[in-house]
């Protein structure tokens, strides 16, 4: 993966915000699903960023956004809105050029961030959710566009997201992935191998989810053969270990050896559109008596398929439609199958607005351990976003998003719990917002 | 044999080159050399010279002289064979050259220069042991054809070792080193498509779980 592509894919996940689940990424591509929510980073070839030393530029910038939010408690029934204020300053170090062109040999970049969310409401469930969110990413590449590289990136994510039941304490989840990639491309590089190791790091700070905290492993092998100057055939092996931090997880939680076998194609098909096609076998390995602790199996169970397909009319717009199904770990039982549909759609006008549309679908099945009752729980869960932003400088710009998230559960209220609504919900976000990216 | 015809028959050796036929014994004093273009001009024997400097011009006027003595002759004929010898030399030494260089036009051009020249070898040989069976014969008239042979055959080499160092260097067409321009539709993404997705930091909200754990 170039530099580029592993920079993007783990800011991602600092483009901020309470709906933060919208910014996970599908199908391992570039979009993001769903609100952007406020820049983290600054944008590249906007020839912006302050020169503080030979070869080393900073950019800083910071972001606001005020808005409504309809369903702070994600509630099925009498949901309770509030308006919300967010702000995201951020300050980026990187020996990346103003042209965004990454420099051979030693590559870095690094960047902070901090969400501070408010919610400007007379109830004070609901004010207590204000949150300080800090976020930080570092990406170090030796021999950056040669043979052989070595890449060192890490990424740490504070989530607080306001609780099921008003009067809990937040959901607050901390998150930690490092990875390290070894990159081998010799010759003209249409051979390359792609070695990589990732370690995540899953922290809860609510009392109620510590049996949640895992670390996971995982090593990934990458062939590919890049037949056209575009397009590439690859092969890809994975192997994991997840496994539970906590005492309370026993009898609940179970250790996993994920296993994903990949062939497929990626890249350009025509000059306007690409392609991201896999399929593949894949297994969870999950640990435990397999009278109490379920696994992957079946043919569907045991399938993993990516299809993937972007089109790009111009250089203004492009548009990418997207299908995986595949197994995940889940905080609830061991893991869920996933069928998931996405569409993304990005327009630019007249070089000064920036527009983009999203939505996805996933069809989950949670597989649960059998003590727990049901063995199963289905959810559908649909989430979209939008947002228009008008430049008006390339380091300032004002505009307007929506967010819209819905879940549809079998699972039923916990009758022991007064407070709790159930796992289905409806929200809806909308936000003004301005921001200066220098 | 009369003069005249040997004179004739002499001429008729140079081929593709240009030569001028020798002075009959006895005639005016040598001209200055002259480069040879056209037949009639003076001539005389030509001194040694030393093979061509690769890509340049070759002298090949002949100086004329009143007179050669035998043992002048026999001097000046080795000093030809050395030339053709060298000549020769060199020639392969472009021949090794264009099969290097696996230029299939280039190793024809001179390997066929080259034969040329072997094959005028032979006649200097023939003609340097028939010099040296007239000079032991007194025989003043054969003594001089021959050398006229001798100073045609180390002409001609000169020329085709001239011939071969063309093939071998720049053409006069040259106009300069190939030059690559890309030019790449802008509606192609500059990004690589081929390189593998990075890991997904998946930082979801949990499912509700009141009554699952």
């Amino acid at each position: 993966m170039n530099t580029r592509r592993l920079q993007q894919v783990l800011t991602c996940s600092l483009l901020v915000a309470a709906p933060r689940l919208a910014q996970a990424q599908v199908g391992g591509g570039e979009v993001a699903i769903g609100y952007s929510g406020l820049p983290a980073k600054a944008a590249q070839g906007q020839t912006t960023g302050v020169q503080i030393s030979d070869g080393v530029l900073m950019h800083v910038g910071i972001g606001a956004e005020a808005g409504y939010d309809s369903n702070v408690f994600y509630k099925e029934t009498d949901p309770v809105g509030s308006p919300i204020v967010r702000v995201l300053p951020w300050l980026e170090l990187t020996n990346g050029t103003r042209t965004g062109v990454v420099p051979s040999g030693v590559y870095f970049d690094l960047n902070l961030s901090m969400v501070y969310r408010e919610y400007l409401s007379n109830d004070e469930d609901i004010r207590r959710q204000r949150a300080f969110m800090p976020g930080a990413t570092g990406l170090v590449e030796f021999s950056s566009g040669q043979s052989l590289s070595l890449s060192l990136a890490d990424t740490f994510v504070r989530l607080e997201d306001p609780p099921y039941v008003e009067n809990d304490l937040p959901i607050v989840r901390n998150m930690n992935m490092a990875a390290a990639q070894l990159r081998w491309a010799p010759g003209g590089g249409r051979l390359q191998g792609l070695l990589r190791y990732t370690n995540t790091y899953d922290k809860f700070d609510t009392t109620a989810l510590n049996h949640a905290d895992s670390m996971a492993h995982d090593l990934m092998l990458d062939l590919s053969w890049r037949w056209l100057p575009k397009t590439a055939i690859f092969v890809r092996a994975s192997q994991g270990y997840i496994t539970y931090l906590n005492d309370s997880a026993a009898g609940v939680k179970y250790d996993s050896y994920p296993l994903r076998l990949l062939l497929g194609i990626r890249g350009l098909v025509t000059r306007k559109v690409s392609v991201n096609l896999a399929v593949g076998y894949a297994n969870a390995f999950y640990s435990g008596d397999r009278a109490v602790s379920p696994t992957t199996g079946g043919f569907a169970g045991s399938l993993s398929a990516t299809a993937e397909i972007n089109y790009r009319p111009s250089v203004l717009n492009s548009i990418s439609l997207g299908y995986r199904h595949e197994f995940q770990n889940s905080i609830v039982g061991n893991f869920f199958y996933v069928d998931a549909a996405y569409l993304w759609f990005q327009q630019q006008i007249a070089g000064r607005v920036g527009a983009n549309l999203s939505a996805k679908y996933e069809h989950r099945r949670f597989q649960l351990p059998s003590t727990m009752g049901p063995t199963t729980r289905t959810d559908d869960f649909i989430q979209g976003g939008a947002a228009v932003d008008y430049h008006i400088s390339s380091w300032f710009f004002t505009g307007v998003g929506y967010s819209v998230m819905m879940n549809d559960s079998d699972a039923l209220p916990n009758a022991a719990n007064p407070g709790s609504s159930g796992a289905s919900f409806v929200k809806h976000q909308i936000f003004a917002r301005v921001g200066f990216t220098y | 044999m009369p003069k005249t015809p040997r004179l004739l028959l002499g001429s008729l050796l140079l081929g593709s080159s240009v030569f001028a036929q020798a002075p009959a014994p006895g005639t005016a004093p040598a001209a200055p050399p002259a480069t040879v273009t056209a037949p009639g001009a003076t001539t005389g024997a030509a001194p040694g010279t030393a093979p061509p400097a690769a890509g340049g011009s070759v002298d090949i006027s002949v100086k004329q002289r009143p007179s050669l003595t035998p043992q002048e002759m026999l001097g000046q004929g080795q000093d030809y064979f050395r030339n053709i010898n060298e000549t020769i030399k060199r020639m392969q030494v472009l021949q090794e050259t264009a099969k290097r260089q696996k230029d299939i036009i280039k190793l024809n051009c001179v390997t066929d220069k080259l034969v040329q020249a072997k094959v005028n070898l032979n006649i200097g040989e023939q003609s340097m042991t028939s010099l040296q069976e007239n000079i032991a014969r007194a025989d003043e008239g054969g003594r001089t054809h021959e050398f006229t042979r001798l100073t045609i055959v180390n002409q001609k080499v000169l020329v085709l070792g001239a011939e071969a160092e063309n093939c071998i260097g720049e053409d006069l067409s040259f106009v300069g080193a190939t030059r690559v321009d890309v030019e790449v539709d802008p509606s192609i993404p500059v990004t690589d498509p081929t390189q593998p997705g990075g890991p997904v930091v998946s930082i979801e909200r949990p499912p509700e779980a009141s009554i699952f754990r």
